[in-house]
């Protein structure tokens, strides 16, 4: 459904997009993952059709982007803001975003309606939008990006400030989208939404796709490696700890984590005692311990040597 | 066009939601002009008889008879040839006449010299007003006689000052037109905000995004400012002819300069709300320099007893062109054309251009920075 090929953006002499390519099936939820800045806007707004792009080629349902219009109508985006019109109703945005897409009349308000149930605001529906919470807006904005059904669905970090309540109700319109064949693009800092929802997931940092595949094969590449995560008696002494362990045999990246210190080694059990040593023999007091089992989290961290939402 | 009127109409729609802006179209103004008109109205109408000797019997000198009796001036000035001086003294002091115009010997060879003329300009004590129109007459006659003699016969007069057919000037006309002029510039700046606004919050890249093409956006964008500035136009029109009686002139050129003024609204609003940081600092910045072009532009006080420097920094600035241009048309009674008011016509058009312009190539660097 969507083809990206070396896709490539410079802004000046900053390169934000380098090379990127990849491609995602009809009801396949492709996670593009990457810390703030990485190029992953970038990148969706060149797949859209709103960026122009230095070089690369994106296709969607074999229709080159360049195609203009009836390649953009394939597509529905989410962006990452709240891009609704706060004056206006849930309805009345819904019928103007509809129109955009060349829907009209009874298929127009048909759309319409299911929009709104599908995202629970059938009740609200001629609310003016600047009344709702911001999880509800964040429903809304998902809403005009699906209602002309589009082939290829872009969400731009859907769930920003969104409540728990909202954010299943975003989690399950997503998957039912896929289950109906849509092909999703879902970008997100955010492991565990990508951990969910996503088959495949490529993980983009500085410009470039670094690895991609499912959850299961970019955890399997980490052989045996864990997080160990270390606390210490004071905080302070962190920054100092990060660099006392980076460079001892088997440890391959470490970083800051909410006050503690996180570890990426293999074989994580035997990797402890000269850890620790280590530490100590620094006067740096450790206060607990404790060995996790990869996740995404640490495969971004082993590739990039950072924590994704850094 | 089908998108470009979709976002028109979306667009009219949430203007007509915004009370706030539909207060400040139709009913400020209107309640202003009622109120300016009624605290400032004492001037309640204008009528002149001038006593008019001309004692050179030039060519130039029935020019500017000429140029007195001319149509649009019919019912306003009242032209009484006399013989001498002494005449035209008696006229005036006699009360036969408001004012008196003495063109001595020698007044066409002065004026083509460009040394000062001899000319004798009487006024009754007790009409300022005529003393100040009858200067202004000749001095308008003789910056005309002046440019013919160098550039080309045919340029347009500018009239000086704001009369309402039928000969009388009533504050209440200024202030249809200038309420008129200003308001029409704050009802744009707030859909000019609107735009602004949608450039801030991504809603503008999220339309990009549709299979609308930008230059579809944009027409449908520019079709909705158009639209509320011909309305609020009409509005004013309508309800100051029906209210107060106004008279706004020959509907042709009135028409054209509507559509011109509402550009340079839109072109004057879009610069300057394109040289902020946000929607809320470009409508604080707008409409400051509003305001400050609509007192240097002359829009809030009729223009009797005012320094001539107004007359000038009036010509200056764009609103101050439509408005003049509006003055002038109403002055002209029926007989005013486009060529009465090219040079509003060619002014507001051009800095309306030049503004959205402007305003469209730093909005595009804006899109590009939001990206």
């Amino acid at each position: 459904m969507l083809s990206v090929r070396g896709l490539q953006k410079r802004f000046g002499a900053r390169v934000a997009v380098d090379g990127v390519s990849f491609a995602i099936k009809p009801g396949e939820v492709y996670g593009l993952l990457g810390p703030n800045g990485a190029g992953k806007t970038t990148s969706i707004s060149m797949i859209a059709g709103i960026l122009a792009r230095d070089a690369g080629e994106v296709e969607i349902d074999g229709l080159d982007i360049d195609a203009g219009p009836p390649a953009r109508a394939q597509i529905g985006i989410v962006p990452q803001a709240i891009t609704l019109y706060l004056d206006l109703t849930a309805r009345e945005n819904l019928h103007f975003w509809g129109r955009m897409y060349d829907r009209r009349g009874d298929g127009l308000r048909r759309a319409v309606e299911e929009a709104l149930q599908a995202v629970g605001l059938t009740k609200r529906a001629d609310d003016v939008v600047s009344t709702y919470s911001g999880g509800m807006q964040r429903r809304l904005n998902l809403a005009c990006g699906i209602l002309h059904q589009p082939k290829l669905l872009i969400l731009d970090e859907p769930t920003v400030g969104v409540d728990p309540q909202s954010r299943s109700a975003i989690f399950e319109l997503v998957e039912r989208l896929r289950d109906e064949g849509t092909a999703i693009l879902y970008t997100t800092h955010y492991m565990e939404e990508a951990e969910r929802l996503c088959s495949r997931i490529g993980i983009i940092d500085a410009g470039k796709l670094i690895t991609e595949g499912t959850r299961s094969e970019l955890v399997a590449d980490l052989g045996r490696a864990v997080r160990i995560e270390i606390g210490l008696e004071h905080d302070e002494g962190l920054e100092r700890a990060v660099s006392v362990v980076t460079g001892l045999e088997g440890v391959h990246s470490a970083a800051v984590v909410a006050e503690r210190l996180h570890v990426f080694a293999d074989e994580g059990a035997h990797r402890l005692p000269p850890l620790l040593t280590a530490l100590l023999n620094t006067g740096l007091v450790v206060a607990n311990v404790k060995v996790v089992e990869p996740s995404l989290e640490d495969v971004f961290l082993r590739l990039t040597g950072r924590m994704l939402r850094d | 066009m089908r998108y470009a009127w979709t976002i028109c109409l979306k667009d009219l729609r949430q203007r007509l939601r915004d009370r706030t802006a539909l207060m400040l179209a139709v009913v400020v103004p209107l309640v202003l002009t009622t109120l300016m008109g009624l605290a400032l109205g004492r001037s309640e109408s204008f009528r002149m008889r001038l006593a008019i000797a001309d004692l050179d019997g030039s060519e130039l000198s029935q020019a500017f008879l000429a140029f007195v009796e001319r149509p649009s001036l019919q019912g306003i000035v009242y032209v009484n040839r006399v013989d001498s001086l002494a005449a035209a003294e008696a006229a005036v002091t006699d009360g036969n006449a408001e004012g008196a115009v003495v063109l001595q010997a020698g007044f066409a060879k002065a004026a083509r010299a460009s040394r000062t003329v001899p000319v004798e300009i009487l006024a009754a004590g007790d009409h300022p007003f005529s003393a100040r129109m009858t200067e202004a007459l000749v001095r308008d006659f003789l910056s005309r006689a002046t440019a013919t003699a160098t550039t080309e016969s045919a340029r347009a007069i500018p009239s000086v000052l704001p009369l309402s057919p039928g000969g009388r000037l009533r504050t209440v006309d200024f202030f249809a037109a200038s309420m008129a002029v200003l308001f029409l510039t704050f009802t744009v700046l707030s859909g000019v905000r609107a735009l602004q606004s949608e450039i801030d919050s991504g809603t503008i890249v999220r339309l990009m995004a549709t299979p609308a093409e930008p230059v579809i956006i944009l027409a449908g964008k520019f079709a909705a400012l158009v639209i509320v500035g011909l309305v609020q136009m009409a509005v004013m029109i309508v309800a100051t002819s029906l209210l107060f009686g106004t008279s706004w002139g020959n509907p042709l050129p009135v028409v054209v300069l509507v559509g011109t003024s509402v550009l340079m609204a839109i072109g004057l609003t879009a610069f300057f709300m394109s040289l902020a940081e946000n929607a809320e600092q470009g409508q604080g910045l707008a409409s400051i320099v509003i305001f400050l072009l609509a007192v240097v532009g002359g829009q809030f006080l009729p223009p009797q007893g005012l320094p001539d420097v107004f007359e000038t920094l009036n010509r200056l600035t764009p609103n101050g062109q439509a408005f003049r241009g509006f003055t002038d048309l109403a002055a002209a009674a029926g007989t005013g054309s486009v060529r009465t008011i090219l040079e509003p016509l060619l002014v507001t058009g051009g800095v309306g251009l030049s503004g959205i312009a402007f305003a469209a190539v730093k909005a595009r660097k804006a899109l590009q920075r939001a990206l």
